[in-house]
């Protein structure tokens, strides 16, 4: 079995975000990159799949610049066989129609059984590049995998909704698009840092992409709260003057 | 002609969907179609906020899965003539429009929260970054889709007129329910809560969101939880509020024992009005709340809770 998963790599989610002064951009020096959360949860689902099964072969792919590698290096660690990057200098100037034509492509190119990924990336958030890419391709998809396990002849995923836990039975064929999950991915090992070295990363250069469908204009910082204020009464009447503050200022109770 | 996808649930349409009418007609000068997925629905409140068109599109069989809900969707959709499509950004509405859109090769922008014209053309405003920034994009295409958060605009009535059919489709479902474990009792989605009363570290355990629950109840809110609060085990992820989990914009957010992680607080800054209940007064939830108490959510919550009642009645 081949099991394909896409990993982005994202500016680290505790770390301060600023705006370049004149809007261009978001200022990403000195600023940590790592992994995807929500995509190292599809790499560890897979690589769960690999320890259970004989013959699956894991791969990762991704869309960016030369820094991608360390992403993916950090992948390959974890238990990734190989890993492939369509290398592009600014990745997040692209649109939905560009990147997903590209990799579809690479898809078409591999043909995996399986395709993990995250259910969004913590930076764009553009958060829905894999519903795209399943619905085109034609791949039974399913979203927000919470818990998942691997059977004789499908994967069992559980997923959350407003009406509970449904556990679905997925066939190998398919796209799987995980939340957080009920486990955690591992980190690698130093056998596994070592063992990564000489595995190998494609590379597909691709440039000038042109006909772009949705243009960046300019981005912006959210607009600062006016510091509010603490009601210094002592209980029970600060209870009060809470409720009638919510009530006769602001009018949200 | 502008499309609008209306959620519906209990037969109702939601409120968020209605949201969606109002916004149309503030923005597009144009006809408005709707369509809903369902067999039954109570239609009148489509026509009173200013639709021409309700249809309810009804699978042959039952379906449950996005897949199977995009894919009716795309069959009633594919010959319709509609230039902009609107999706509510809920959380099945998000993947609604991104597979529809797909399937009608439309390009589309998710979670917008404003809309303004700039040299004549539509500019669209979406938080990034878990609301720690926010992108304007335009697109270059006569047709396409966007899907828009709740609480952006308020449902205004317009009534029309207008006419329902209800249409039915091929529905087919390709992934099977091996189990089901349902939930007690049905809870709000914090991405859709008008209210939300929200826990940290500060409630100590899972028993500690009880009081919480009961406010909740009561002002008909939803529950949220800082990553810390979820990390621990205390409660499950579909309630998390920040950077790794959902990023909210209610009327009233009340974060109790939540001291401001940036990941979080960068989740519910948008909220309209923030209410901060902690022991520590320099924690940096304070920073951005309106209203702020120091002091022990154990004792203020319950009270909180009292008080309103004792109003209600």
């Amino acid at each position: 079995m081949k099991i394909l998963v896409l990993a982005k790599r994202v500016p680290d989610t505790g770390v301060p975000i600023k705006i370049k002064p004149d809007g261009s951009g978001v200022d990403l020096s000195s600023i940590p990159f790592v992994m995807n959360p929500y995509d190292e949860y599809a790499l560890e689902a897979a690589l769960r799949v690999k320890e259970k099964k004989e013959n699956v072969e894991v791969i990762l792919l991704s869309l960016g610049n030369e820094e991608y590698k360390e992403t993916l290096r950090h992948g390959l660690a974890m238990g990734a066989d190989r890993a492939k990057l369509i290398k592009y200098e600014k990745p997040n100037e692209l649109d939905i129609f560009q990147i997903s034509n590209l990799i579809i492509e690479e898809i078409k190119k591999e043909n995996p059984d399986a395709i993990f990924c995250g259910k969004k990336a913590v930076d764009d958030e553009r958060n829905y590049l894999h519903i795209y890419i399943a619905t085109k391709i034609q791949k039974p998809f399913i979203y927000g995998a919470v818990n998942f396990e691997v059977n004789n002849s499908s994967f069992k995923v559980t997923k959350e909704t407003e009406k509970g836990l449904f556990i679905f039975e997925v066939p190998f064929n398919s796209f799987i698009i995980f939340d957080k999950c009920q486990f955690e991915p591992r980190y690698p090992s130093l056998r596994g840092i070592m063992m990564a070295k000489s595995k190998k990363i494609d590379e597909i250069i691709v440039s000038n992409l042109t006909d772009k469908k949705i243009e960046t204009l300019r981005f912006e910082s959210p607009p600062p709260r006016k510091t509010g204020k603490i009601i210094n009464l002592p209980f029970p009447d600060n209870v009060k003057e809470l409720i009638r503050l919510l009530k006769e200022e602001s009018k949200v109770l | 002609m502008i499309g609008i996808f209306l959620e519906i649930k209990d037969g109702k349409v939601k409120k968020h969907s209605l949201e969606l009418i109002t916004f149309a007609l503030k923005n597009y000068n144009s006809e408005i179609f709707t369509f809903a997925l369902g067999e039954d629905v109570e239609k009148e409140e489509v026509f009173k906020h200013g639709a021409d068109y309700f249809y309810l599109v009804s699978p042959t069989e039952k379906v449950e899965s996005e897949e199977g809900i995009i894919n009716s969707l795309f069959e009633f959709l594919k010959e319709k003539d509609l230039k902009v499509l609107i999706f509510p950004a809920s959380n099945t509405g998000r993947i609604i429009a991104a597979g529809v859109s797909a399937l009608l090769n439309l390009p589309l922008i998710q979670d917008i929260i404003e809309v303004k014209e700039e040299n004549g053309e539509k500019i669209f405003k979406r938080p990034i970054l878990a609301g720690k920034a926010y992108v304007w994009e335009k697109i270059n295409s006569e047709k396409y889709s966007i899907s828009l958060r709740s609480n952006i605009v308020n449902p205004v009535e317009n009534p029309k007129n207008g006419k329902f059919e209800k249409i039915v489709v091929k529905g087919k479902d390709s992934l099977k329910v091996l189990e089901i474990k349902e939930k007690e009792e049905e809870e709000i989605d914090v991405s859709e809560a008008e209210i939300i009363v929200s826990g940290g570290r500060g409630v100590g355990g899972p028993e500690g969101f009880e009081p919480l629950r009961e406010l909740a109840k009561l002002i008909k809110a939803a529950v949220g939880a800082s990553r810390a609060a979820v990390d621990a085990g205390w409660i499950d992820h579909s309630h998390q509020v920040g950077q790794t989990g959902k990023t909210v914009s209610p009327n009233l957010y009340i974060a109790c024992g939540i001291s401001g992680a940036l990941q979080h607080l960068a989740g519910m800054r948008t909220s309209k009005v923030i209410v901060a209940i902690n022991k520590d007064p320099n924690a940096p939830i304070f920073q951005i709340a309106d209203y702020g108490i120091v002091g022990d959510l154990f004792q203020i919550v319950p009270a909180l809770t009292e008080e309103i009642k004792k109003l209600r009645t």
